[in-house]
Order: C-alpha cells, then structure tokens, then sequence
C-alpha cells in the first residue's frame, strides 16, 4: 500500500487555519504520535479517521495545547499554540471526546462563562437562548450539569462554541451521545462555519459525518499519517471504484495496519 | 484581556461553582449531613481533651521530649505532606476544568494564582483553628498566657506551613511542565525515602535521635523550636531556625504567587505517567508504578465456595492495593522503634502515632480499592446465590485481615510501654473499623433506591470521619501526656463505631431480605 506523504511540507502554510509539523508523543513506552504533519486551510474540514488507539485524540489534545508534545509543533491561525497561546485559544473552539462540563455550573452559566471569558458583545443572550432551544437544552437551562445526561453535556459543550464564531474548530467525537436533532444542527453549523471561511479538524468514526462535512481525510494509524487527500484521491489510492463509499476505501486502506 | 479582568472572571466562575455546589447540597440533603457530622463529632470529643492527671508547669520546667516530638512530627512529616499537596494540587486542574476553561484565551497563570490565593487562605484558616485548639491544650500544660500561647504557635506553625504550600505549587509545577517522564520518576524516587526517613524520624523521641548522626540535626531543631513553643528562654542562636522560616517562606511564596504559570493540561505529577492524553479507546501501558505492582501481584486466592469465594475475592483486591503496602510502611517502623528504644515514651508515641494513621489507611484502603462498586461490580455482588449474612462475613473478611494484626500489635507496644488500659482501648478501636467498614458496604450493596444508596454511602466515610476526629485529638491528648484521656477518646470512637456497625448491619440485613425497592421490581423480574 502506498503510504502518501505528509499534507504539510516545506515552508509553513501562511494563512493555513491549522499547521502541524513533526508532532511527537510518547507515553512512557507507548508512542501516541510520530511525526504527524499537516494543513488545514481556511474554509476547509480536514476529517482525522483511523482505528481504536491511533492517536487522534492525543493529536488533538497536542494541537489545542493541552497535552505537551515531546517535538513539532502546532500553529493556530499563525498563532503558535505554545509561544503565542491567547490568540491561538482565542480563534479556536475545541469539542473534547468525552463531555465534562463544569459539575456544579448549569448550561446558562457555562455560556456566561463563555461570553466574559471571550468578552463577547452585548446581545449574547438572544443568541444563547436560539442556540439552547435549537438544541433542546431550554428546559434544562437551570438545572446543574452534573444532573445532566451524558448527550446533554455534550450539547452544553456543543452550545459553547456554538455562542461565538470561531475560526478554527477542533472537534473529537462530536455526534457520540447527541441525539439526531442535535447531530443534525451540528452538521449544519459545521458546514456554516466552513462556508464561513473557518477551518477545522473533525475527528470521527462516523464515516457518514466524514463525508457529510469534511473535504479531506488524514487517516491515522499507531500514531502515523498512512495516507491523506480527497475522498477522490484516497478511492484512487485504494483502487476503489469512483462510488465507493468512504467505509470501504477506509477498510481497504487501514488492511493489517 | 488585562490580569485584573482575567482575575474578575475567574472569580465570578468559582462564586458561581460554589454557589452550584450549595444548591447541589441543597438538592440532595443526604450529602449535607456528612458536613455537618464533622463539627459535630468534633465538638462531641472536646471535653476529652483536658482529661488527665496534667498540672500546669513553668515554661522552663516543661518535659521538651514530648513538646519535639510533637512539634517534629508537624515539621517534618504532616506539614510537607498536606501542605505540600494541597500546594501541588492548585496546579493539578481536573478534566472539566481542562475541557471548559483551558481553551478559552484567558491566561492559565492568572488560574493558579487565584487557586493559591486560595491554598493560602485555606491554611491560614487551619492554622489559626489549630492553634486555638492548640493554645487551649498548651495552656492545660505551660504556665503562660493562652493570647502568648497563640501568638507563638502562630508564629512558628503558620510560615512553616506556607512554606510547604509555596514548595508544593513549585515542586508540582516544575513536575508537570517537564517533558521527560525520567525527572518526574526521579523526584519520586528522591522523596520516597526522604519522606519515610522523616517518618521514621518523627517516631524517635528527639533526645534520642540527637545521638543518630542523620537525625541529629533535625532533633536539634526540633527541640529548639519547643523551647520556642513552651516559651522557655533562648539565646540568639536558639532563634536561627525560626528567622530562617520567616525569611524563606516570604521568599519562596512570592515566587509562587508572581510566577507566570503556563499549563499544559491535565495534572499528573511526581512521577506518576501522564496517560491523561491517551483517549478512551487505547490500552494504557502500565508506568513505573503500576509495573513494579503488576511485578509483586500476589496470585488469585482460592478458599473454596460459598462466601469463602468472595471473601478470597476481597483478599486478593485487598492484597492487590496500595492499602498493604501502606500498612507495612507504618507498621514497620513504629515496631522498629518499639524495639530500638525498649519501650517508654517512644513506644508510646509510636503506637499513639500507628493509631491515628492506620484507620486511615483502612479508610482509603479497605473501603475504596477493596470496595463493592469498584473492583467488584455492586450489581455482581448482588447477583450471588448467598445469603445476606455470608456476604455480610465475606465483607469482614479482608479489613478484618487489615486491622487484627495492627491490633494485636499496638496492644503489645503499649503494654510494653506500660500502657495497659490504653492498649487495650486502642486495640478494641482499631478493631472496630473492619465492623463498621463491612456494614456499611453491606448497606450500600443492599439499598436500591437512590436516596438508600446515598445514605448507606454516608457510613462509609464515617470512618473517614472517625478518623480525621482521632487525628485532631488523639494527637495533642498524648502530647498533653494523660494516658487516661487517651484511652477514653479510642474507647468512645471504638463503642461509637460498633454502634454505627450494629445499626448498618441491621439495616443492610433487613433490606436484602426485602427484595428491591417496588419501583425497581418490574426491571429486576424482567432481566
């Protein structure tokens, strides 16, 4: 099998949204991450797939500075995510796997928080109430996330970076316990924040959101970028036919990996 | 946005969580009552405190053995401990402090620095508590003023323990930002036997560890700062070490408070692997710590059928903790200097000091890795063909095997330190943890209902509770030196306990006998 080379090369992207270069990470004797390298330009979803345990939460966590990585680095929007962390955070909004909300915030507050953290304009609340309803959360507006259903955690963390405009999404997992209108006005967002020139790293095992918001795939394997490109270009490395569905070039791609 | 509104929000954040947490309270009223438990068996043990055959004497008359000793085991071992972890823990941050605030753009040093403005107020608070507590017993033994006793256990305990704080929150900082697992394992690897070495120092009556050319040192600055305590009259060199304290607590907490933190994400320090960025879906591969127990597993035990399997069960998890381990550091050397001394005085705080640390032990050893809910599944356990009572006696089994020979030896130190009475309390106290410990669970895996749950979960950290009680008074009652008072404190804890033990056992037996609650039964008959 072919092995792509790596989407970033040469001289930094300017004006890329994302720009990793060389990340490494081990654990111990685990090795999360070698050399991972890649671009995401403005107004492009990369979609990160590969199998249990090939690193893409770890990459993410690398990218959004909250684990450090051994070497390489992460850019932002530009932004260093380490030498020059504040705009970096500033232009981001990150999904983590597994939803954890503040225990003892409810979701009202969680946006509160957001808006004096990111210092938005006055009129924040209209949006948040459009965004808790549209996401069927209104009712439990008031109650403590710790009382919260795992799907309803998430969506606090959805409406969280719903209430602004980011310019570089960061999502792990993020249709895992929503329910299929949340999925649903996540998608949409997805794509509005897309078309709105921001760009993004959407990490799944759904293939069908894959296909649905991404433009590109890196696919990931024991820590290593096996192969990147377009939904076209990776059924070409697969020999698939033109039609084929990302879950077979997927499997072709990942055989004995 | 500038420090000061970045500290507004950060503010506004814990104003908010606080006041979440007190509505959580509010909501589920079963939680509350452990809080108000606290001052309340706090309040019950007081009058005990003053018991005993003590006279007052003049500051220079006063026997210094004990006041050291004391005042060593505050210095070297407790103080560097709590103090120094809550110090390392402002920069420990939990997984939804790093999913919600770490993102955004505000500066994570501004974080920690109000998480240590409040580590300092925490202590300050403790501290002045303490030392009023501790003015009061001082005054049943120092013929001085109780506002001079104050002001000097002030004055020598409060930097000391800002000192650890600030040492904690660099120690833990400079541990998370390494990058090379290697340097967190080596700070590990240094304190282990630095702090089992104070530990075992603390143990030595200081006027014998002066002889003990490691010790001798620290003996030395322990006594000097008794003097200090007591109020006896000292030379200018008699107050090098508590200038030192001063000068160097001031240094090292305004590096704390002024440095620029930038933290990476999870916390995960001294030596521990830092796994946090592993996701869910991926396999740990164990680190130092897990492969060195994973080494020394103790193999499945097979004691037959019946509740022989679960008790072996139990054993094995029991064995298989941290809990042992921790049980032979401290017993270890409290024999060691039971036996080095010949008995005495030494003997006595030995035991004094096995008693209050090894119910904590017990605490978060038998009642958390060994307990239903998390090595062994509740539902499982409920799902086994015994009756309540064999589930009862299997639940005994391994405390029970925790506790007896603790027991057995803090009656032969204190018997060989002249102590009957109070080796027999103190065993009959140590005793009675595996019964509460094993009724409580008993309860826990018996109430289905979620109010049930929660109230049989209270009695498990009654003994925590227990413990923390005993920490308070058992500590300053031999310091004071009333052998009495000290027998009465872990007689009243040992009947309290097996009080609560009897009421836990009946009700965990009368609800297994019960059946599940009627809102559960169609589920139960159903599966």
């Amino acid at each position: 099998m072919p092995v792509e080379a790596p989407l970033a090369q040469g001289a930094p992207a300017l004006g890329a949204a994302i720009d990793v270069r060389g990340l490494t990470k081990r654990f111990g004797k685990v090795a999360a991450l070698t050399d991972v390298s890649f671009a995401v330009a403005r107004g492009e979803i990369l979609g990160l797939i590969g199998p249990n345990g090939s690193g893409k939460t770890t990459l993410l966590r690398c990218l959004t500075g909250l684990l450090l990585e051994d070497s390489g680095t992460s850019a932002i929007g530009g932004h260093d995510i380490h030498k020059d962390p504040i705009p970096a955070r500033a232009m981001m909004a990150y999904l983590p796997e597994v939803p954890h909300p503040l225990a003892y915030l409810t979701p009202t507050e969680h946006l509160q928080f957001v808006a004096r953290a990111y210092q938005l304009a006055p009129g924040w609340e209209a949006r948040a109430s459009t965004i808790l309803e549209a996401l069927d959360l209104t009712e439990k507006a008031r109650s403590l996330a710790i009382d919260l259903s795992k799907g309803q955690k998430q969506k606090i963390h959805l409406a969280m970076a719903m209430l602004r405009d980011p310019q570089v999404l960061v999502l792990d997992e993020p249709l895992i316990g929503i329910d299929p209108k949340g999925a649903f006005v996540l998608k949409r967002w997805i794509k509005e924040r897309a078309g709105a020139g921001a760009g993004g790293v959407v990490s799944s095992h759904s293939l069908a959101l894959v296909e649905e918001v991404c433009h590109r795939v890196l696919v990931l394997a024991h820590g290593r970028p096996v192969v990147g490109g377009t939904f076209d270009e990776l059924r070409r490395l697969a020999h698939a036919a033109p039609g084929a569905s990302l879950e077979e070039v997927f499997l072709t791609l990942t055989a004995g990996r | 946005m500038e420090v000061e509104g970045e500290r507004q929000v950060y503010s506004w954040l814990r104003a908010r969580q606080f006041r979440g947490y007190l509505r959580y309270l509010r909501e589920h009223p079963s939680q509350l009552m452990i809080f108000l438990m606290l001052p309340f068996m706090l309040l019950a043990f007081l009058p005990l405190l003053q018991t005993g055959p003590v006279r007052p004497v003049a500051p220079d008359k006063v026997a210094l053995g004990g006041v050291a000793l004391f005042v060593g085991m505050a210095l070297y071992f407790l103080f560097p401990v709590m103090a120094g972890l809550r110090g390392s823990a402002t920069v420990q941050a939990d997984v939804a402090t790093v999913s919600v605030v770490f993102p955004t753009p505000l500066r994570r040093a501004t974080w920690v620095e109000g998480n240590l403005r409040r580590a300092f107020r925490d202590v300050t608070v403790i501290g002045v508590v303490g030392s009023l507590l501790g003015a009061w017993v001082l005054s049943g033994v120092v013929l001085t003023p109780v506002w001079a006793d104050l002001g000097r256990l002030l004055a020598l305990f409060l930097p000391a323990a800002l000192l650890w704080v600030g040492l904690g929150v660099l120690g833990g900082y400079a541990s998370l930002r390494s990058r090379r697992a290697w340097t967190g394992r080596a700070l590990a690897v240094a304190l282990v036997p630095l702090g089992y070495a104070s530990f075992f120092f603390v143990l030595f009556d200081p006027k014998v560890a002066l002889a003990i050319p490691p010790f001798s040192t620290l003996a030395w600055i322990a006594l000097d700062l008794s003097r200090f305590l007591v109020g006896a009259p000292m030379t200018a060199l008699d107050w090098l070490p508590l200038a030192s304290t001063w000068v160097v607590v001031a240094v090292v907490d305004v590096v704390a408070l002024r440095y620029r933190y930038e933290l990476p994400g999870p916390g995960s320090s001294y030596g521990v692997a830092d796994r946090s960025g592993l996701s869910q879906e991926r396999a740990s591969a164990p680190g130092l710590y897990e492969s060195f127990r994973l080494l020394l597993r103790p193999r499945f035990l097979d004691w037959g059928g019946g509740w022989r399997a679960l008790a072996a069960l139990r054993v094995t998890f029991l064995l298989r903790s941290f809990a042992v381990g921790f049980a032979v550091v401290v017993l270890v050397p409290v024999l060691g200097v039971s036996l080095f001394t010949g008995g005495g005085g030494s003997a006595f705080f030995a035991s004094v000091l096995l008693l209050s640390l090894f119910p904590m032990i017990g605490g978060f050893g038998t009642m958390t890795e060994a307990a239903p809910g998390r090595s062994v599944d509740r539902d499982i356990l409920r799902s086994l063909p015994l009756p309540p009572r064999e589930i009862y006696k299997a639940l005994l089994s391994a405390p029970m095997l925790l506790f007896a020979p603790a027991a057995v030896l803090e009656f032969a130190i204190s018997a060989y330190a002249g102590a009957v009475v109070v080796g027999l309390a103190a065993a009959a106290y140590l005793l009675s943890f595996p019964f509460v410990t094993a009724a409580a669970q008993l309860a826990t895996l018996a109430n289905l209902s979620e109010s049930g749950l929660t109230l049989a979960r209270f009695g498990t950290l009654l003994g925590f509770l227990e413990t923390l009680a005993s920490l308070v008074f058992v500590l300053p009652v031999a310091f004071s030196g009333s052998a009495l008072g000290l027998a009465l404190i872990v007689g009243a804890i040992a009947l309290v306990n097996l009080l609560l033990a009897a009421a836990w056992r009946w009700q965990g037996l009368s609800r297994f006998d019960a059946g599940p609650p009627a809102h559960l039964r169609p589920f139960t008959e159903s599966a």
